[in-house]
């Protein structure tokens, strides 16, 4: 099924434009939206998710109209927002049995041995009788997993969930997600690039409300083949390299010298080195061509 | 350090539309309360007359103090809230951090908070003094303004008491980090001293009453006691003796309260919680890493039907039923109302030093000491359901699973209902425990479940429509559960305003009587109607709820009115329609009974009434009237159709020593003929007054007599009005209620202020004792002494008839 969205617009009342006209295809699999923190990815989220109204646009998922119809999507749809809590002193077994109860799942038998399953694949039915109030970070996120299973979604919104974990925890909950997204559509934003190298096959880039940019990861990065170029240079020239070239990023070596990433089609001068394109450069190319010319 | 934080805090507020919510609200009440007390209301409502000056220094003292008592139900979301506010942000994880000392975090907090109470202190006396001079106040019973008079009643009474129950309730919010808790707190220290008032009241405890009373009221009292009303007016309340004990005691304690907090306050991240059982530390390690999982659902059912969500509604219902049993705010409301209770019950058995037994409609009756603890748990917990996702920030995963808005209201109105089945039956336990142990063991089950779960529960089903309502309205639990307290409070005291009529007042209408003998009598279709009236209201405010539900992200008030408007249409328009009508067609029915059908004066019509009456008759109060010597009565009583009918005959005797010319005859509101024996003209007939003046063709010389035969009857009974004194078993009519009296019959107005107004002479004083005219009369009546009296009364066969006299034939 395919998610379509037309021309849509939300501005808060602080007089935000957290989406600015924004159109979107968006098909079965893994779907990366990347854009730093305030870009609008969760607004946009929020707002596929029903949890908010925009002030004009469309959104359509299969054959249903999502703004008119929200409970038709509810039922296919699985959300975990950025960051939730959850009832004190109940358990992630009587949670999930609740949340499973709220999804639609009537009998008693279905729901429990929906949640033994959903534990078991997010490896907490050990702890299914502790407190999800007294979880750690990466648990907690696990539990949200969990819960957005229930209903065996067609639609999936995660919004940022790979911030704040550790290593292990990350690989097994991307793990999971993609075990999931194999046959539905899962949107997935995050600000850390790695996450949609690894999984994604299509992905949007977001700043300010628009869609910079709509295409694969390795389509973007096969574009920008011959096109990026390495330096190593003093601390002090960073200023002058910005102004001459089109820096993408640059990070400190060990002796406090600084590695560069230029963007060029041909080589800048004979000094500089070519470069295997990361998805990061696509990024920060993004980026840098949406900023305001200043005057 | 302290001057940036206590700043800031300052900022806080003022850029907080909360705060300028609670001045409105305070200068609205307050406001209301001063001008009414100064007769604002006087056009439209009775006068407020008075020899007491309304705003002398101890009614000032006496206004404001009651005004700082519902200020204390904001304590928590101003003085708990200063330093909670740190928690819920979890801005103290940083904060806590910084390089300020305990003291100056404190202090600041704790001050900045005082203040903020103060300036909505300000506005309650600013509001008072505007109050007492609104054009249309009654400037007699209002005198200079006197500034003083306030800062006694701030300096002396109202700032220790802010600052000792500030102390507290900063003392709890800030060890609990819990809101909630500092509400019941401030509950539990107002019952308390309630409480410490009543057990003190014997006049030899007065001393030690004085000393203890927090708020200082029994200290002035102790001196005030015996004042004039003129000392009343003009005296200021003395600053000596106990009332300064009294305070210093009280200040001694807020400082130790605040010294506890400044001692066991640590900048630590956790909040204190006692462990009973120490459980040993373990080591954990993770061992969960890669692993790739096959995921294979099993295949369930998804039913979305009508039905299926009715079983969710009843499943949830349960679940927020177990969150609200299981917290400890409800707990101790009613651990401490169950204390509350049993009192009550103790009390109601004495009646004045008698003993009397443990019946059940008297332990009905001692349990509505419960009524003010279902009340606050109605509306604290219909807040703390309608916002418990937001509070625990699950609301989103929540609001975006197909279950619709109604299941999810209406699980948490059913949930209030459920609470409130509990605590009601909290009322049968302690009934029938007091029961048992005082030796009383005929327990009317039958009896204590339709008046707690019929009569009882219903009202309290239509609070917990207005509650769910006002909740999803506001945003913030605590200033709904404010508007809440205060329409409470408010919606009786309407009457002040001139608003007189239950049809008006949201669950208000007549109660209804138990008594032994004639069990709920007619009581009961008269409650019902009113009852099922503000039902039919309820279920209109939950359309309401409907339309205002909060799904997904919050919203401004804009939009959300713009949802609620797209959200009425379909059954959201039926329902509203339906119960409209049913709303308006029984409030009409009750309406047109009390306005149309019958004659209704509000309370300023009586008064008006009562002031032509005696400009029109008292003329006569003085003109000479015959005397009763002998009445033969006939009293038909029908318990069945709780009607009567009666007739009878006077004879009645010039005893004075001139002719009397004419008859002046009061009656009752009653079907009634009258005939005398001699010719006579009906001169004036005056249905208003009941008062028929009749003129002797010949005159009555002294030692004559004149008879008069009457009948009188009830009009017919409706469902929602009784127009007899006969009920259905144990009937007592008084002759009063039925007979008529000869001459003019009093009923004055009796206020000196309000008699001067109308241009009433003052009132007449107490006759001397030795005044012949006076002495000439009983201190029943004027138209009659000694008689003789016969009696025949019919009744129902399972009525017993009884009258004065001895019995000659059955």
């Amino acid at each position: 099924m395919k998610l379509t969205i037309k021309d849509l617009t939300k501005t808060y009342k602080n007089g935000v434009k957290a989406i600015d006209n924004l159109n979107l295809e968006i098909g079965t699999g893994m779907f990366g939206l990347l854009g730093p923190n305030g870009a609008g990815k969760s607004s946009l989220m929020r707002t596929i998710a029903t949890l908010q109204s925009p002030d004009s646009g469309a959104i359509q998922f299969g054959d249903i109209n999502v703004l008119e119809d929200k409970m038709a999507l509810r039922k296919i749809l699985g959300y975990l927002p950025q960051s939730f809590g959850v009832y004190p002193k109940m358990s992630a077994e009587k949670l999930l049995d609740y949340f499973a109860t709220l999804k639609g799942v009537s009998s008693k038998s279905d729901r429990a041995a929906l949640v033994k399953e959903v534990l078991e694949i997010t490896n907490l039915y050990d702890v299914r009788h502790k407190y999800v109030a007294g979880y750690s970070g990466g648990m907690k996120q696990r539990f949200g997993i969990a819960q957005l299973l229930l209903n065996n979604p067609k639609l999936i919104i995660v919004d940022e969930p790979t911030a704040g974990l550790d290593p292990a925890e990350r690989h097994r909950f991307l793990n999971v997600l993609r075990e999931v997204g194999t046959n539905c559509t899962v949107i997935f934003s995050t600000h850390i690039v790695e996450d949609v190298k690894e999984l994604c096959n299509e992905m949007a880039i977001l700043n300010g409300g628009r869609i910079l940019k709509h295409t694969t990861p390795i389509e973007a990065t096969n574009a920008l083949k011959g096109q990026i170029w390495t330096k190593i240079i003093e601390r002090d020239d960073l200023e002058t390299m910005e102004a001459t070239y089109k820096v993408l990023s640059s990070n400190y070596n060990q002796d406090n010298t600084l590695n560069i990433r230029v963007h060029a089609l041909e080589k800048p001068a004979e000094d500089f080195q070519s470069s295997n394109p990361q998805l990061d450069d696509v990024y920060f190319i993004a980026l840098k061509q949406d900023e305001p010319i200043l005057a | 350090m302290f001057s940036t934080l206590f700043n800031y805090e300052l900022k806080y507020w003022f850029k907080k539309p909360e705060f300028y919510i609670y001045m409105a609200i305070f200068f609205i009440i307050a406001l209301f309360f001063s001008a009414s007390a100064a007769g604002i209301f006087d056009s439209i409502t009775t006068t407020t007359g008075s020899s007491s000056i309304v705003n002398s220094p101890s009614s000032i003292t006496g206004l404001f103090n009651g005004m700082t008592v519902l200020i204390f139900f904001l304590f928590p979301s101003i003085i708990g809230l200063s330093i909670y506010r740190d928690y819920k942000s979890e801005m103290h994880t940083i904060l806590y951090s910084y390089p300020f000392t305990k003291a100056n975090y404190l202090f600041a907090k704790f001050f900045s908070a005082i203040v903020i109470v103060t300036l909505i202190l300000f506005v309650i006396g600013v509001a008072l003094f505007i109050g007492f001079r609104l054009p249309g106040t009654n400037s007699d019973i209002v005198t200079a303004f006197s500034f003083k008079s306030y800062y006694i009643a701030y300096a002396v009474y109202i700032l220790p008491n802010i600052l000792l129950f500030g102390a507290i309730v900063f003392a709890v919010v800030t060890f609990t980090r819990n809101i909630a808790a500092g509400f019941i707190a401030v509950i539990l220290l107002l019952f308390v001293q309630g409480l410490m008032e009543n057990l003190l009241s014997d006049p030899d405890n007065r001393f030690l009453a004085a000393m203890i009373d927090p708020f200082g009221a029994a200290a002035s009292n102790y001196y005030t006691r015996y004042w004039t009303v003129s000392e009343q007016n003009e005296l200021h309340l003395p600053i000596k003796g106990v009332i300064l004990y009294n305070r210093l005691l009280w200040l001694g304690i807020a400082a130790l309260v605040f010294g506890f907090v400044y001692k066991f306050f640590s900048f630590s991240q956790n909040a204190i919680s006692f462990n009973f059982k120490k459980s040993k530390g373990e080591r954990t390690t993770k061992s969960n890493f890669g692993g790739i999982t096959r995921i294979n659902l099993p295949k369930v059912n998804f039913d979305y039907s009508f039905v299926k969500n009715l079983k969710t509604t009843w499943k949830l219902s349960n679940i927020d039923f177990k969150y609200i049993v299981k917290s400890w705010p409800f707990l101790s409301i009613v651990l401490v109302g169950l204390i509350i209770i049993l009192i009550a019950l103790s009390e109601v058995g004495n009646l004045f030093g008698t003993k009397t037994l443990p019946v059940t409609w008297k332990m009905l009756n001692g349990g509505a000491a419960f009524t003010i603890a279902i009340n606050i748990c109605t509306f604290l917990y219909a807040g703390m359901l309608v916002h418990r996702g937001k509070i625990a920030n699950i609301n989103h995963l929540v609001d975006v699973t197909p279950t619709p808005n109604w299941t999810l209201f209406l699980s948490k109105f059913m949930a209030l209902i459920k609470m409130q089945l509990v605590l009601l039956s909290v009322i049968l336990v302690s009934g029938i425990v007091f029961q048992m142990y005082n030796g009383y063991y005929d327990f009317e089950l039958g009896h204590y479940i339709k008046e707690l779960f019929g009569l009882q529960l219903i009202n309290y089903v239509i609070w917990a429509f207005l509650a769910l309502f006002i909740q999803t309205l506001f945003r913030n639990p605590y200033l709904g559960l404010f508007v809440l307290l205060v329409l409470s409070i408010g919606i009786p005291l309407l009457r002040f305003a001139g608003i007189e009529q239950d049809i008006f007042k949201y669950n208000e209408g007549p109660g209804f009587q138990y008594s032994d003998m004639n069990a709920y009598g007619d009581s009961f279709s008269r409650y019902f109607a009113h009852k099922l009236y503000w039902f039919f209201c309820g279920l209109l405010l939950l359309v309401f709820t409907a339309l205002f539900w909060v799904r997904g992200l919050p919203h401004s008030f804009k939009e959300r009115l713009f949802i609620a408007k797209s959200r009425f249409k379909g059954l959201a328009v039926i329902g509203f329609a339906v119960f409209l009508v049913c709303f308006l067609s029984l409030g009409f029915r009750i309406y047109h009974e009390n306005n149309i059908a019958n004659e209704r004066l509000s309370s300023k019509e009586i008064e008006l009434q009562t002031v032509t009456w005696e400009k029109t008759y008292k003329k006569y109060e003085n003109s000479p009237q015959p005397r009763i010597v002998s009445v033969k009565a006939n009293m038909n009583i029908y318990p069945k159709t709780l009607g009567f009918e009666a007739d009878g005959n006077y004879i009645m005797v010039n005893k004075t020593s001139v002719a009397i010319d004419s008859v002046l005859l009061n009656y009752n509101d009653y079907p009634s003929t009258f005939t005398f024996n001699k010719e006579i003209d009906l001169v004036s007939e005056d249905s208003i007054y009941n008062f028929n003046i009749y003129k002797l063709k010949q005159a009555l010389q002294p030692g004559d007599s004149l008879q008069l035969e009457f009948t009188v009857k009830n009009k017919p009974n409706t469902w929602l009005r009784k127009n007899s004194p006969v009920i259905s078993n144990g009937t007592f009519i008084n002759n009063f209620a039925i007979f008529p009296s000869l001459g003019y019959s009093g009923g004055e107005l009796t206020d000196n202020k309000t008699r001067e107004k109308y241009d009433l002479p003052p009132n007449d004083l107490k006759p001397h004792p030795s005044d012949s005219t006076a002495l000439g009369n009983t201190y029943i009546r004027k138209d009659s002494d000694w008689i003789d009296f016969e009696a025949t009364v019919s009744t129902s066969e399972d009525q017993i008839a009884i009258a004065p006299g001895y019995l000659q034939k059955e």
